[in-house]
């Protein structure tokens, strides 16, 4: 089904439109899951939050790549889970400590906030679109989606460190970016 | 805190132009040339184009009377002067096969050397294996010689620099299905070695003079990283090989307690060639760049019998 198509569903409530997601982008928000969380049962259940958080935005939402919009979503939702996780993880001690005071600091969601890491994605749009093609889909794929240094060498014909040699001279370039654009950091 | 940056900046990412994400996720990444084919493609073109060109032009260089600027001990297949800047071998050696131990000196132009400036120097941090899944295994010189099907000792060594007690053992990572995971090699030549084996630091200058030459067949775990990119940094065709050679001027302490700024620096040169399937680096500190290219030579070309050309054009 085309993507407008599936669009429709949810515009019309139908919950066919969920199935619809699922048969076309589930595996592929699933693997952007699953990179982040290293783990199958989280990875199901981010992709069935996922499916969740569209039905709750679509509408008023309309993605013009809904691939894209929901890989987003996916990435999102795994990265809060990671974060969930890890800090269960922690166990007595200094961490246990710092992870209470962290209660103490304001909530970090401010307006002024939310309009810093607008301009700082903005940013990182600009430096994207000034690379060569094929550094761009390795970052993205690096650290959008979360491949491995292996698979990635696999799919060039290289060896991992020259990937790893590759993602780090990119990220040194961003990192030079950010600096010349005022210290976001 | 830094961990609160990298996660700001993780979910920045995540939020990037739909069109990035759509391109990754379409388009697959391109196939590189595995390296030795476009080595080999290369070398092959500069051969031939320089052969004809020299045939063509000095058909008299090809009669029968010496070159007298080869010196009698030299013979003209290996001494033959490449003109300056052409990018022709620096250890001239047309032929591009090694030379056998013995062989006539190999002159080195200093003149055709491309260094290039190192950003970042590998880390020299260990990857942890679970002992579960991997071994480390002993292997003696006899089974490092086998495996590697060579003998990596360089033919030259600089005056006042001595090897390691361990060279040519090595300590292999293997999974226990026997699979070699991490073949790394290290030869160890430095100017003094405590008690406990490592490399002495020299005074004042507190670093170790000296080199250390790592090689892998699968692939060396450590990398430099070059402040040019990758497709921009020059090599440099040493006895048929084109060597990357990294320079970076490292600091060392004490450290100015106002001003942060170092006591002084000194020179690190990092070579890294293929030679017959064998990843190798030469990281060299404190050692002349001129040193540092006649290792690299003597472990290419299989000779200590080196001569340096540093006038250029000659």
């Amino acid at each position: 089904m085309e993507d407008s198509q599936i669009i429709d569903l949810y515009f019309r409530r139908d919950e066919a439109a969920i199935s619809e997601t699922a048969a076309k982008y589930g595996a592929f928000c699933h693997g952007i899951a699953l990179n982040v969380l290293s783990n199958n049962a989280d990875a199901d259940e981010c992709v069935n939050d996922m499916y969740l958080r569209a039905w709750n935005s679509i509408p008023p939402q309309k993605p013009e790549k809904l691939g894209a919009w929901l890989g987003k979503v996916a990435r999102n939702v795994a990265f809060d889970l990671w974060k969930k996780n890890h800090r269960k993880k922690r166990h007595a001690g200094m961490e246990q400590l710092l992870n209470e005071l962290e209660d103490c600091i304001p909530s970090p969601v401010t307006v002024e906030r939310e309009i810093e890491e607008r301009e700082l994605t903005a940013v990182i749009n600009a430096w994207l679109a000034s690379l060569p093609q094929n550094d761009r889909i390795l970052f993205m794929r690096r650290y959008w989606y979360g491949d491995s240094v292996s698979k990635l060498a696999k799919e060039i014909g290289t060896t991992p460190g020259s990937v790893a040699k590759r993602t780090y001279q990119l990220r040194q370039k961003l990192k030079r970016i950010l600096e010349q654009e005022g210290n976001w950091l | 805190m830094k961990k609160m940056e990298v996660t700001k900046l993780y979910g920045c990412i995540a939020n990037v132009n739909d069109a990035f994400i759509e391109e990754a996720q379409m388009v697959r990444l391109k196939r590189k040339s595995p390296v030795w084919l476009k080595g080999s493609v290369l070398a092959a073109c500069i051969c031939l184009v320089i052969a004809t060109a020299v045939v063509c032009i000095f058909p008299a260089r090809f009669e029968t009377h010496p070159d007298i600027s080869l010196g009698e001990t030299m013979e003209p297949s290996i001494a033959a002067t490449p003109d300056a800047g052409t990018g022709n071998p620096i250890a001239s050696n047309p032929t591009g096969e090694r030379l056998e131990k013995n062989s006539p000196a190999v002159v080195l132009h200093m003149n055709e050397v491309f260094v290039n400036d190192l950003d970042e120097m590998p880390s020299d941090a260990k990857l942890w294996y679970d002992p579960e899944l991997y071994d480390h295994v002993f292997w003696g010189k006899e089974e490092v010689a086998a495996y590697y099907g060579k003998d990596l000792t360089p033919a030259y060594v600089p005056d006042g620099l001595f090897a390691a007690a361990g060279n040519g053992t090595a300590q292999m990572i293997v999974e226990k299905n026997g699979t070699v995971t991490v073949d790394e090699l290290y030869l160890h030549y430095y100017h003094a070695y405590s008690e406990t084996g490592g490399p002495k630091l020299t005074d004042p200058i507190l670093a170790r003079k000296g080199f250390t030459l790592s090689a892998s067949k699968i692939g060396l775990v450590k990398d430099c990283f070059y402040i040019l990119p990758e497709n921009e940094v020059k090599t440099s065709n040493i006895g048929g090989i084109e060597v990357t050679i990294g320079y970076r001027p490292m600091p060392y302490g004490p450290y100015d307690a106002q001003t942060k700024e170092p006591a002084g620096y000194y020179d690190v040169y990092v070579a890294e060639f293929v030679l017959d399937g064998i990843g190798i680096d030469v990281t060299a500190e404190q050692m002349p760049l001129e040193e540092v290219v006649k290792v690299v030579a003597s472990v290419i070309c299989g000779t200590d019998e080196l001569e340096l050309d540093l006038v250029p054009g000659t």
